[in-house]
């Protein structure tokens, strides 16, 4: 069974699994994963060509062509305000598209977003008529103002990316989810495993974005049939209505018309 | 240098090429092809202006391609 679909930014997708394109060990690998996570959208980036390496990513480029997947182009690497928006306007010519990964690092250790710099720059990008996908912590004040300047999509992180250390702060996930029901909102980097993922959408989050975990895995393949499955299986039991936690056993046997040798009280 | 010539920064390197010239045929003599953007001195050119945009000297024409991103 397959959880429903879904809607980002008015486009309907199947799929609630974003994946990344970079660090797998050749580009065939690359294929291969992201057919098996049967993602409908993939995060891509641009940089300028250097001189001894003319015409370099056409090779890249005619694989992304042929998965047919929708891009979402990101701002990696970008500290300031002015280089984010700088990089956003280059990507959408490049790649023919108004959405944007909306990344502005303030500290290059964790690589932890520079909120400030942030809601500076989707301002900026949502005026010139993008769709921002900010990559956000996880701090509700910093996501109630990205959602008040329009942004439709947000894409808080589970911990700093690349590190694989799944939900740091679920709590703080949680609340986003029940303080911002109307918006759409996906975990962005620090996702390990699948269970991860799966914690993640039980929570009620409307996707997933990743890319170590499945292009460092042994099998990547492999581990994006993983991810999918999990991702589908964590949405399914979100929509299904999870049990509420209770502190006393309930038996789940009836007692009815039990001997009398096995009542006890 | 001839009189002709003009200095720019091609992706970070200096190069001397002939004026006046467009952005098309400065594209076709540096064998620039596939999918890319021009940028010139921070400023994206469209493509739609390729052919009227004249290279000045000074220029730091920059070629973008896509790569992998996460």
């Amino acid at each position: 069974m397959k959880a429903s679909n879904w809607t980002v930014y008015g486009q309907e997708l199947g799929s609630r699994l974003f994946i990344g394109t970079a660090l797998y060990p050749s580009p065939k690998v690359m294929v291969d994963a992201i057919r098996a996570s049967r993602a409908e959208v993939i995060t891509v980036s641009l940089r300028r060509q250097s001189a001894n390496q003319a015409n370099s990513g056409e090779q890249f480029w005619q694989m992304i062509e042929d998965l047919n997947c929708h891009l979402l182009p990101n701002t990696a690497g970008c500290y300031s305000v002015k280089e984010a928006v700088k990089t956003a306007h280059m990507a959408r010519e490049l790649f023919d598209t108004d959405w944007v990964k909306l990344e502005v690092m303030g500290d290059s250790y964790n690589l932890q977003p520079d909120p400030f710099a942030l809601v500076e720059a989707t301002k900026i990008l949502i005026e010139d008529g993008f769709k921002v996908f900010p990559y956000t912590t996880d701090d509700l004040v910093l996501c109630q103002k990205l959602a008040e300047l329009g942004c439709e999509v947000l894409m808080p992180w589970g911990a700093p990316i690349g590190t694989g250390q799944g939900l740091l702060n679920p709590y703080a996930l949680k609340t986003l989810r029940e303080r911002l029901p109307e918006l759409t909102l996906l975990v962005d980097a620090g996702i390990g495993k699948p269970s991860d993922a799966v914690q993640a959408m039980e929570l009620g989050f409307d996707g997933i974005l990743l890319n170590t975990a499945i292009a460092e895995a042994l099998e990547p393949e492999t581990m994006a049939y993983a991810f999918a499955d999990a991702i589908n299986a964590g949405r399914l039991a979100y929509e299904a209505g999870i049990m509420p936690k209770r502190d006393n056993a309930k038996p789940s046997t009836p007692t009815l018309d039990q001997p009398i040798w096995q009542q006890h009280g | 240098m001839t009189s002709n010539q003009q200095q720019i920064q091609f992706n970070g390197e200096p190069l001397s090429i002939e004026q006046p010239q467009t952005v098309t045929a400065f594209l076709e003599s540096q064998s620039v092809a596939g999918r890319f953007i021009v940028v010139i001195n921070d400023e994206v050119v469209p493509k739609s202006s390729w052919d009227q945009h004249a290279i000045q000297a000074g220029d730091q024409i920059e070629i973008m391609s896509p790569i992998s991103g996460g």
